[in-house]
């Protein structure tokens, strides 16, 4: 695997009165795109911060390439970096195409680029128009083709999505996995769990400032042991002494039941597959069974209300 | 050469946003209208054409631009940080690879060229119709250079300002209040000691607290090139101008100092 081009060893910061991180540990090979997520005032935005040297580091250090910083970063560490803010209101008198060429200069870019990066995000049609007739969407494809300005290899995102649509997540996601594929590294805030589920290579969870999980998402849903949610309606020939029976077989709990037809149930990951055997091996006991496995959302509110993986 | 490039990137930016949203045309016109009404009174009242006319005119339009000029630096600079920091592309641009002293000092060249602009659109039909009656052309290029020097002083101090607080809604206080202070209390302050103490003040004295005032440097300034010996006396000033040199030595100080010190905490700036 390549060496990281970040590294965060015991990073803390504080502001007067609060502490907002507290020794943050995290790091991002080439090519990987890591989901920074936590609620609200958790410190994802200041650790952006930290990272481009907007702001100083208290405690703790930050490797970029492999070369220890403090708090100010050099011209050439500026140049790795690609960062879309979580709020850029961009200048409303520019055109798109100005307002690249622009931040193209300041990046000392090649102008033959901007063409191109119109193509990717999508706005070809709209580069000739003022900012301020943009919707919100095509603001934020502005602001994503600004951070990809330079050829970064390290991009830093900050709520990327917000703003939007279906397809233009599609399409956003699409861009990224192109971008990996090229070997830019990608920390990418959000609170859209559902979409950075598949598509996040790991999760870092701040909670109090701390990361309170980090690693794959896969890996933390199955250390969480997290129950698994079973639904099926009666069958012709169902039996509640038998449907009880299977229950208490296999460490499963009865959640409720819905207008006497429809069951819920919660069991273990464990204990899953031989419970699915027992409710189907008998004759027609149910019937329409539909299984949801844990999700990062799940994950999610239960690391946020305390449970800790081992 | 990237210096340079992005320097004047940033300036150019600047120039084209102000050129679009309006502010060159309106506040140039607006100017304009209101120099040229002072040409036109000043002919009506000296008469015929004549030496006197012409003194009296650029007399007026100093005074004019001793008004106007701070405040439309005041104004056109206030937010030229505050107003990237609110919308979030300071962040963004202090993540770029360039020195951050640049964003400053490129906002500041900008600037200046709108502000240049903006006068050459004010002063230019004033100083037409009067070169056109007779009057020489390098009183009003006198007028012109000093009056934009004037708005850079301005442009400096409200960039100051605009750095080290970060708030449009304060910062628009501040720039009335600088512009008050400058402009309107100074002078009565001054009045006010030389009233309270019988004129007994080292006239030494007074000169110093004229530099402490741009607008009254520039006023000297203006008075030392551009009007006659007549002109002088009558406005009791006879002797009582300090050496063109120290003037323009104190307006150079007033345009580089507070850019200076706005270069330096932007570059550490933690916001």
């Amino acid at each position: 695997m390549s060496p990281p081009i970040l590294s965060l060893s015991e990073v803390s910061k504080s502001f007067p009165g609060k502490e907002v991180l507290k020794s943050i540990t995290l790091s991002i090979a080439p090519g990987e795109l890591v989901a920074l997520v936590g609620n609200n005032g958790q410190g994802k935005t200041t650790l952006m911060k930290l990272i481009l040297g907007l702001l100083s580091l208290d405690e703790g250090k930050i490797l970029i390439n492999g070369q220890t910083t403090k708090s100010t970063r050099t011209i050439d560490q500026k140049a790795l970096f690609g960062y879309l803010p979580e709020t850029t209101v961009f200048y409303p008198n520019l055109t798109g195409q100005e307002t690249l060429r622009y931040f193209s200069s300041l990046k000392q870019g090649a102008p033959s680029r901007i063409d191109e990066i119109f193509n990717i995000v999508s706005l070809e049609h709209a580069k000739k128009q003022r900012v301020k007739t943009y919707s919100k969407g095509m603001k934020q494809r502005l602001g994503l083709a600004q951070a990809l300005l330079g050829n970064p290899k390290l991009l830093l995102l900050d709520e990327p999505t917000n703003g939007l649509d279906p397809s233009g997540i599609h399409e956003f996601y699409q861009i990224l996995n192109r971008l990996k594929t090229e070997g830019v590294a990608i920390l990418m805030s959000s609170h859209l769990l559902a979409e950075i589920e598949s598509r996040a290579d790991a999760l870092a969870l701040l909670k109090n400032g701390a990361i309170s999980a980090h690693g794959s998402i896969d890996k933390l849903i199955n250390s969480a042991k997290l129950p698994s949610i079973i639904k099926f309606q009666k069958g012709i020939h169902f039996s509640q002494k038998r449907l009880d029976q299977i229950l208490k077989q296999h460490n499963a709990e009865k959640i409720y039941v819905e207008q006497s037809k429809a069951f819920v149930l919660t069991c273990q990951p464990d204990n899953k597959q031989a419970l699915l055997l027992a409710l189907l091996s008998t004759n027609e006991l149910i019937t329409k069974l539909i299984v949801n496995d844990p999700g990062l959302e799940q994950l999610f509110l239960q690391l946020n209300s305390g449970l800790k993986i081992t | 050469m990237s210096t340079f490039t992005i320097l004047f990137s940033i300036a150019r930016k600047e120039f084209i946003d102000h050129l679009r949203n309006g502010w060159i045309i309106a506040v140039g016109l607006a100017f304009a209208i209101f120099s040229l009404l002072i040409t036109f009174v000043g002919f009506g009242f000296t008469g015929a054409v004549g030496i006197g006319q012409e003194q009296s005119t650029l007399f007026s339009l100093i005074n004019l631009v001793i008004y106007l000029v701070p405040l439309l630096g005041l104004l056109l600079s206030y937010d030229g940080i505050a107003g990237e920091h609110e919308r979030g592309t300071l962040d963004l641009l202090r993540s770029y690879p360039f020195d951050t002293t640049l964003l400053l000092y490129g906002k500041w060249l900008g600037l200046f060229m709108v502000l240049s602009t903006t006068l050459i659109v004010g002063l230019t039909a004033p100083a037409a119709i009067s070169i056109y009656s007779g009057h020489t052309l390098l009183a009003w290029t006198q007028l012109l250079i000093t009056s934009i020097w004037l708005g850079a002083i301005f442009i400096s101090i409200s960039i100051l300002f605009s750095v080290l607080i970060l708030n449009r809604g304060k910062l628009i206080a501040i720039a009335i209040g600088i512009w008050l202070l400058f402009v309107v209390l100074f002078d009565l302050g001054v009045i006010g000691i030389l009233v309270s103490t019988e004129g007994n003040v080292p006239m030494d004295l007074v000169n110093l607290l004229f530099y402490l005032n741009p607008t009254a440097l520039y006023r000297l300034l203006s008075i030392d090139l551009m009007m006659d010996e007549a002109m002088i006396r009558q406005l009791g000033l006879a002797g009582q101008i300090p050496p063109t040199p120290a003037l323009i030595a104190a307006i150079t100080a007033w345009t580089i100092i507070p850019t200076v010190i706005a270069g330096w905490r932007i570059r550490t700036l933690e916001k």
